[in-house]
């Protein structure tokens, strides 16, 4: 996928984290536990593409990152193994509460 | 005679103390060859392993997946309702552990991984209890040093926590008196009754 990513697929991989961690909220996924579960519906997703998606949802305000007590130093910890969760505006957009143009499919 | 076949002799032991000493490395490659036919079985191995661990998902529709998920969800709230109220809180073992189970269930659950690692499960309860342990004791001696250095402020009327928020037993004062022959509330009630009027005082001139 990479950078050739179309608009389209770009708004369905985006959307699709949005609805598994909308399915198990209040409950948070690890980067790494998302993108794998990611892969049984986009089998071409990459990493750097899926962490670019994620930091941008995380910017939006719809994602938030979960610290864990086993962090010794937040900003140390790789990607793959931070936690992500849902947040409530993440939860009306999953929803289809509130529109967001950029995450229409 | 005798010589020469001490020699020819000599020569035969060191011809072959040469060859062995020429067999010595070559066994030594055997072996290097040896470990490393064993380390990339083992490297082979672990791969299995790891493939094994990681059973290949096929690919979904996505309201598969959504179902799916769905029913993770479901089952992950009901099993890990406990734990969700310390994960909501401030409360960051809590928190951890809520994480790390609920991580590992949704593994095994969405064909991440084979299976639940009990040995990890314990692992974690012995953390959490050892750091609720700590947490403990340190709350202890935080409330400790707190009444410590609370006990003068009170006097003086103008701390910043006061006996309003602290309930204590009926028969603590007895027992202070037993112990300082005075109590806080009733013997030096005056004296910090009129620091508190001053502090009052004080506080209405700085609203002003």
């Amino acid at each position: 996928m990479g950078n050739s990513r179309s608009a389209r697929q770009i708004k369905l991989v985006r959307n699709e984290v949005l609805v598994a961690l909308k399915m198990l909220y209040p409950a948070a996924l690890q980067a790494e536990q998302l993108m794998r579960s990611l892969l049984s519906v986009f089998p071409t997703i990459e990493w750097d593409p899926f962490r670019r998606d994620l930091a941008y949802l995380c910017e939006k305000g719809y994602v938030q990152r979960v610290v864990s007590d086993n962090e010794s130093d937040e900003r140390f910890t790789p990607w793959r193994r931070r936690w992500f969760r849902l947040t409530s505006a993440g939860m009306e957009v999953a929803d289809h509460v509130i529109d967001d143009p950029a995450l229409d499919e | 005679m005798t010589v020469c076949a001490t020699k020819k002799t000599s020569t035969r032991s060191s011809s072959s103390a040469r060859k062995k000493t020429v067999a010595k490395p070559s066994a030594r490659r055997k072996t290097k060859k040896s470990t490393k036919t064993t380390a990339k079985r083992k490297s082979a191995r672990s791969r299995k392993t790891d493939l094994e661990s990681k059973p290949a998902v096929a690919t979904r529709s996505v309201d598969e997946h959504r179902d799916r998920l769905r029913a993770i969800g479901d089952l992950l709230r009901v099993a890990t309702v406990d734990l969700v109220a310390d994960a909501e809180s401030d409360d960051r073992v809590g928190r951890g552990a809520y994480l790390q189970v609920m991580g590992r269930a949704f593994e095994v659950l969405d064909n991440l991984a084979e299976s639940f690692d009990l040995d990890d499960l314990v692992k974690i309860s012995k953390i959490i209890v050892e750091q609720r342990r700590a947490e403990l004791n340190s709350r202890k001696l935080d409330s400790a040093s707190e009444d410590s250095l609370d006990e003068p402020a009170d006097v003086s009327g103008v701390g910043d926590r006061g006996m309003a928020n602290r309930q204590l037993p009926e028969a603590f004062g007895d027992i202070v008196r037993q112990i300082y022959g005075a109590t806080l509330a009733d013997d030096v009630c005056e004296s910090s009754a009129s620091v508190e009027s001053h502090g009052s005082m004080n506080g209405s001139e700085a609203g002003l």
